[in-house]
């Protein structure tokens, strides 16, 4: 007995070795079975979007289409979705893409392969074509016969690939920024529920949360804020002081002025960083900043809004994305209200500079993914872009993520309401970065100058001699990077060309071809004129160094 | 040096046994390769033709060859080179007229290598850039090619510091052909010239809405061209084209950021007495 024991100790190692490879390989069968069954087209789609619900919105997308392709084809398939974290998206799209092995429908805007025109090019499937035929979801509501294209609200304006002339993904929904605010808190400190519609009612506000702190002892601060809500504030209250300098300089009327028309304003004394318009716009942003919670220059986007939900302070800025995050995650506890940034129109000092709030027209949608060229299953993948934003589809997926919907005709939810794009005032796009060194320097010092450390004036003249010395510099620089621009766009005209003499297949049509000569003429043209005009203002040449 | 027998027997067997069965090249792999920038997997399709016993296929594959040297990345001159030896070979043995549309696109990639800086310490020979764009231009066959031309030719006087030129060029070709299918490109280069170079925003103002009419191809300009003749006219006290072109916006184009000010600005300029002209 004692020899059997001793025989069956000296093989338990092994027989646990046995046994755990049969479970492992048990285990890895069954995936294999159930993620990839065989005769089943198995397609997958990556995102970062690790909202609360929105995995669970495509899931629910997902199923419907599953469904409904049964129903029409009498096959089944699988789509996977594969969330991924922000951080590490873009080394997984990049690897992926590159190796061959990434997913057939991936979420772009991340990581160079689904920015970079180049990549784009390579890796992903347009879907220009399709895009010019109506979205057979959409048979027997409006928008029934007209083309896919026209059933966006922007007709895909904001989605061109202005590189490539293509276009490469669908967009879910756009986003506006607001103010979220405690309801509860906000009514305590002022009395009232009218959350504050103009600037004098915003520093009325702030007034209030002082004396409120000064009777009760509290340490309440009005705005809970990051570097990351102070970005969104310089977009939605600093952008607005700009509006008449593009308005002014915007000399190809593309509603922005970019660095190449910046610098030819600037030399000619458009602008400098001691404009009136400018400097009133930092002052404005301090004003507001100086109500953020104390040492808000170390917090992170979460910090502040940890900061919010702990009601340590009334207000916080965010995006549409987060229209119901921030409702749930303070269900319980308080009720969240939602309202747009005021911006100083009616102020003595900053209304001289602004004549609307930052208009968001312009926003294109957001949330497209983009179809693996090399994706054996792109039709499968193509139709799944156009249910999902289908007129239903789309109203639906919004509604469920409190989203702003993306096509014509689609409804918005109740608590969508407040994010609906503004579209009054106009565009503060003014590329003022002329120069990496005014980049960096005006980076690090802006946020000194809004911390209240540094005063205006300083950094206006620090910046300004910046500027002096870089610009020109810049200027060539930028000039170089639109060079390289139009030589990639000159391989891609040459690539078509050569197509439509020898493939019959691929050829692009006629349209588009004239569409890739006039992109590149144009581009061509610009940079002759930049370089005359840049060339025009230099000053001459010293004597010795001609010789 | 003998290798041991284990070794030796191995290497024969990697010989004899081919390690995978490469499927041959085609050309349309070869041109799609191109198309996506793969430059050196087009190289090598197309120089497995260049040699071909068929004269047609050894053509293409050459045409095929340079123009993949010409943009193959990073820009080196030994591509450019020898791309140019290829061009200037297959240009040589063509007829004094371009006939084909292989011609065509042959004399405009050599053309567009001539006008460019193609890679660190080129010198552009914008002089045989104008020679060729002058044969395209003279094909009675060749179309948007010689439109292209035409307006590649316009660019290049415009870098020679002659804007006048550049657009008298331009001019002369819509005059010719007023609907040639880069109609609404050759009006915008003119109007850009003369709005930015000329000084003369009133002539822009009537390229640009040219423009407009041929229809522009690509889909984000149209409101960007519209709001600039609105604006443009408003400046020059034009009130009637200001007008029109303000309410175009608001028409066809209400969800873009122009829309707000177009409004401010015909509620402007309906409440001001019509224009003098």
């Amino acid at each position: 007995m004692n020899q059997l024991l001793d025989r069956l100790k000296s093989w338990l190692g092994p027989l646990i070795l046995v046994l755990a490879a049969a479970a492992a390989y048990a285990k890895i069968f069954y995936d294999h079975a159930t993620y990839n069954p065989p005769e089943v087209a198995t397609l997958r789609l990556c995102h970062w979007q690790l909202e609360p619900g929105f995995r669970e919105s495509i899931d629910e997308l997902i199923k419907r289409y599953e469904e409904l392709y049964f129903q029409r084809t009498g096959k089944r398939i699988n789509l996977v979705q594969i969330p991924i974290n922000g951080r590490v998206y873009p080394q997984y799209v990049n690897c992926g893409l590159i190796g061959g092995v990434a997913p057939d429908l991936i979420q772009m805007g991340r990581g160079d392969t689904t920015i970079n025109p180049s990549y784009i090019a390579r890796f992903f499937e347009p879907i220009t074509d399709p895009l010019m035929e109506p979205n057979p979801y959409n048979a027997g509501a409006s928008l029934a016969d007209v083309p896919w294209k026209q059933t966006f609200f922007d007709d895909m304006r904001g989605n061109y690939e202005p590189t490539l002339l293509q276009y490469y993904a669908a967009p879910f929904t756009r986003s506006s920024l607001r103010f979220f605010y405690n309801k509860d808190l906000f009514r305590t400190i002022t009395g009232h529920d009218n959350p504050p519609s103009t600037f004098a009612d915003l520093q009325e506000f702030f007034r209030k949360v002082e004396a409120y702190n000064l009777l009760h002892g509290a340490r309440i601060s009005p705005i809970s804020g990051s570097a990351y809500q102070l970005s969104q504030l310089s977009q939605t209250l600093g952008l607005p002081f700009r509006a008449d300098l593009v308005l002014e300089h915007d000399m190809n009327f593309d509603g922005r002025v970019d660095k190449l028309e910046a610098f030819l304003a600037y030399r000619k004394g458009g602008w400098d960083f001691s404009s009136p318009a400018l400097e009133a716009m930092l002052r404005c942003l301090t004003e507001v900043a100086s109500q953020f919670q104390p040492g808000w220059q170390a917090a992170l986007r979460d910090d502040a809004l940890f900061n919010f939900l702990q009601q340590r302070s009334v207000m916080i800025t965010s995006g549409s994305w987060d229209a119901v995050v921030i409702p749930r995650l303070s269900e319980g506890k308080f009720e969240v209200g939602v309202f747009a940034t005021p911006v100083p129109m009616d102020h003595p000092e900053y209304g001289r500079y602004v004549r609307g709030p930052r208009n968001e027209a312009g926003t294109p949608g957001g949330i497209g993914f983009g179809i693996n060229a090399r994706s054996p299953h792109k039709e499968i993948a193509m139709d799944f872009t156009r249910f999902c934003t289908s007129q239903a589809q789309n109203e639906w997926f919004c509604s469920e993520m409190g989203w702003t919907p993306v096509v014509k005709g689609a409804k918005a939810s109740e608590a969508v309401i407040p994010f609906q794009p503004i579209t009054e005032g106009f565009s503060g796009e003014f590329d003022m970065d002329l120069s990496p060194e005014v980049a960096l320097k005006g980076g690090g010092m802006r946020v000194s100058v809004i911390a209240g450390r540094v005063p205006v004036e300083e950094y206006s003249s620090e910046m300004n001699r910046v500027l002096e010395r870089t610009a020109e510099d810049g200027f060539e620089r930028t000039l170089q990077q639109n060079a390289d621009r139009i030589r990639n766009t000159q391989r891609l005209f040459a690539g078509s060309l050569a197509a439509s003499v020898f493939c019959d297949e691929s050829a692009p049509s006629r349209k588009k071809i004239e569409e890739r000569a006039t992109a590149l003429l144009l581009d061509e043209h610009r940079d002759a004129v930049f370089r005359t005009l840049g060339a025009a203002g230099s000053p001459e040449p010293a004597k010795e160094d001609v010789e | 040096m003998r290798f041991p027998l284990g070794i030796r027997w191995t290497l024969l067997a990697f010989a004899l046994v081919p390690l995978h069965a490469a499927p041959p090249p085609s050309l349309s792999e070869a041109w799609a390769e191109a198309g996506l920038m793969n430059y050196d997997r087009a190289i090598r399709s197309f120089e497995a033709f260049v040699d071909s016993p068929d004269p047609a296929l050894r053509r293409q594959a050459r045409i095929g060859l340079a123009l993949a040297l010409q943009y193959r990345q990073p820009d080196r001159k030994d591509d450019k080179q020898r791309a140019e030896e290829i061009y200037n070979a297959l240009i040589g043995d063509m007829g004094p007229t371009p006939v084909s549309p292989a011609d065509h696109l042959l004399l405009y990639l050599r053309a567009r290598m001539a006008a460019d800086i193609d890679y660190p310490g080129d010198t552009p020979d914008w002089e045989l850039a104008d020679k060729l764009h002058r044969r395209l231009m003279d094909s009675p066959e060749a179309g948007l090619y010689a439109e292209l031309a035409a307006s590649e030719s316009a660019l290049l006087n415009l870098k020679r510091g002659d804007p006048k030129l550049s657009v008298a060029m331009l001019e002369a070709r819509l005059a010719a052909d007023a609907d040639n299918p880069l109609a609404a490109a050759q009006n915008m280069l003119a109007g850009g010239t003369e709005l930015y170079l000329l000084d003369d925003p009133a002539s822009a103002i009537g390229r640009f809405r040219s423009a407009l009419d041929a229809g522009i191809p690509v889909p984000t300009l149209p409101p960007s061209y519209i709001w600039g003749v609105a604006r443009l006219a408003d400046q020059l006290g034009k009130r009637e084209v200001a007008l029109e072109y303000y309410q175009r916006i608001l028409s066809d184009f209400s969800q873009t950021l122009y829309a707000d000010e177009s409004l401010r600005a015909v509620r402007r300029l309906k409440g001001q007495t019509p224009d003098p002209q």
